[in-house]
């Protein structure tokens, strides 16, 4: 049953291309037999082989003539709108192709990278060692996204929690939680105003967002990662921003991002040991 | 005629009759017109036939398919099925020789072969990541199922869990992304390759770049004097990448 994928070009040995011909015309003929039945319209379909002078003809000769003289009939403009020849229709083929393949390329790179951040949350790559930058950017954007996922996720359970009365919520929680709820409900006001103040520049939603950019938006610390990643200085690093005469935007947004990630920097110390038991 | 119906709706045989309703009928009709007009092709492409087929729509517009083209078939069968002895010696007269292919539509479809086998490529990529991935649900890995997961089913502990692994995810990514750009800037400031730039040589670059941007070189805690670092990263990384653009 398995068959080899055919080339598609002329084939060169005379009987194995006379037997092919033989064969897929009969095919061609069926093809246009059951399309003509299923859908109760014309057609016709005439095949002249090489050195061939009479052509193979689908119905007959009589009724092919009568379609074809339908066709005739028609204006030329109507006859022409919708003909195509071998290049038209091998460039249709490409341009699907293009298509086809672009999008594959596109899904197979974010399955990959979701791979590879499962890989970095278990801690198969220490260091993200051997990653090209395109993969590393492709990582940041996935990271910063579940980041914000997460966090918008965290905050609507935060309120419902609170709806629900806070003796309750305390009750409930166990001692390590407990822990972590504190620095949640010191920021919880200033948090909240953060993520609305900063919700439209630093988070540009578009996804295909050139990778280029990213790192360089990493380089200047302007994003989340930096703030995250340096969030324990970020007043002093504000400061040095302003000492190199940095430009009154970054130097503006520095403190915001800076007072966000300290809320939730500071913890990250104390959660790294208990969770990976958890 | 037809095989009992399956439960899934794949691939069914049918029966070969008028389809009763218009929309259906329309349908299989673009689908067959285009298989119809793909066999007509390979066929041309295989063995160097000539071919031509026509037709028309349940609306009653013509579509046609060709090779060479549509007219010069169509014109040279009409001809030939006159049953005047010229008609049919001129007929013969016009026989291609056949097995002379067009330039043009041989690259065309050596395109098609490359575009297609690349896409084959795509498709076992994607077989390998997918089987990756059931790989590690199938180990019950914690970390997959917080990536499979509908954020707003998941509970508290899990959430902050997966949050604390994304934040220490996104330290390596900065960290990396740093050490990259270090790298790109000795490379641009030598002007030659290094596979691993010593500590010595990496610190001295550091110090030069900020000196150049103005900022007093003091001894700040560590993560200050990278925040430095990223700071005066900017405009050469920039000036970098924009090099890089076009080679």
């Amino acid at each position: 049953m398995a068959r080899k994928k055919v080339t598609l070009q002329w084939i060169a040995n005379d009987s194995t291309r006379r037997a092919t011909f033989k064969k897929r015309r009969k095919g061609l003929m069926k093809k246009a037999s059951e399309l003509a039945t299923l859908c109760d319209v014309d057609a016709c379909v005439v095949v002249y082989g090489e050195e061939e002078s009479q052509p193979e003809v689908w119905p007959d000769v009589a009724e092919a003539a009568r379609v074809l003289a339908r066709f005739k009939a028609m204006p030329e403009l109507d006859q022409c709108k919708k003909m195509m020849d071998m290049e038209g229709f091998l460039n249709q083929r490409i341009d699907k192709l293009k298509e086809q393949l672009h999008k594959a390329q596109r899904e197979n790179r974010e399955r990959e990278t979701t791979l590879l951040l499962h890989d970095a949350i278990v801690g198969r790559r220490p260091g993200l060692a051997g990653l090209s930058a395109e993969e590393i950017a492709g990582l940041g954007w996935m990271v910063e996204n579940r980041l914000h996922g997460v966090r918008e996720a965290i905050e609507r359970l935060q309120a419902a929690a609170d709806k629900g009365g806070q003796g309750q919520q305390f009750s409930g929680v166990p001692p390590t939680s407990l822990q972590l709820q504190l620095p949640y409900s010191i920021i919880g006001p200033a948090g909240h105003t953060d993520v609305h103040h900063q919700a439209p520049p630093p988070h540009p939603h578009p996804h295909p967002h050139p990778q280029g950019s990213w790192l360089m938006e990493v380089a200047k610390a302007g994003g989340d990662l930096g703030a995250l990643v340096y969030s324990g200085f970020g007043g002093g690093r504000g400061s040095v921003g302003g000492a190199g005469g940095t430009s009154t935007e970054v130097a503006d947004m520095l403190p915001h991002l800076g007072g966000f990630g300290a809320g939730f920097g500071w913890p990250d110390p104390g959660l790294s040991p208990p969770f990976p038991p958890m | 005629m037809a095989p009992p119906r399956r439960p899934s709706m794949g691939r069914q045989k049918i029966e070969i009759r008028r389809i009763e309703s218009d929309e259906a009928r329309q349908v299989c009709f673009s689908k067959r017109r285009a298989g119809l007009f793909k066999k007509a092709s390979e066929l041309s492409i295989l063995c160097g036939a000539d071919v031509a087929a026509v037709v028309f729509s349940p609306a009653g517009k013509a579509f046609s398919f060709g090779h060479p083209s549509v007219e010069s078939v169509v014109d040279r069968f009409l001809a030939s099925s006159t049953p005047s002895p010229a008609g049919a010696g001129a007929g013969a007269g016009h026989s291609s020789a056949g097995g002379g292919e067009d330039r043009a539509v041989s690259e065309l479809n050596r395109q098609h072969g490359d575009l297609r086998a690349q896409l084959d490529a795509e498709k076992a990529r994607q077989e390998r990541a997918d089987e990756a991935i059931r790989k590690e649900r199938e180990a019950g890995s914690p970390a997959m199922a917080w990536i499979d997961a509908d954020l707003g089913a998941m509970g508290h502990d899990d959430l902050v869990a997966f949050w604390a692994a994304l934040a220490g995810v996104q330290a390596a990514v900065a960290a990396s992304a740093d050490q990259l750009l270090r790298d790109a800037l000795l490379v641009g400031r030598r002007g030659r390759q290094q596979q691993q730039p010593a500590a010595q040589l990496g610190g001295g670059g550091v110090a030069f770049d900020v000196g150049a941007f103005g900022i007093g070189v003091q001894v700040p805690p560590p993560p200050g004097f990278a925040g430095v670092d990223l700071q005066g990263f900017g405009g050469q990384a920039a000036a970098i990448l924009g090099a890089g653009g076009p080679s």
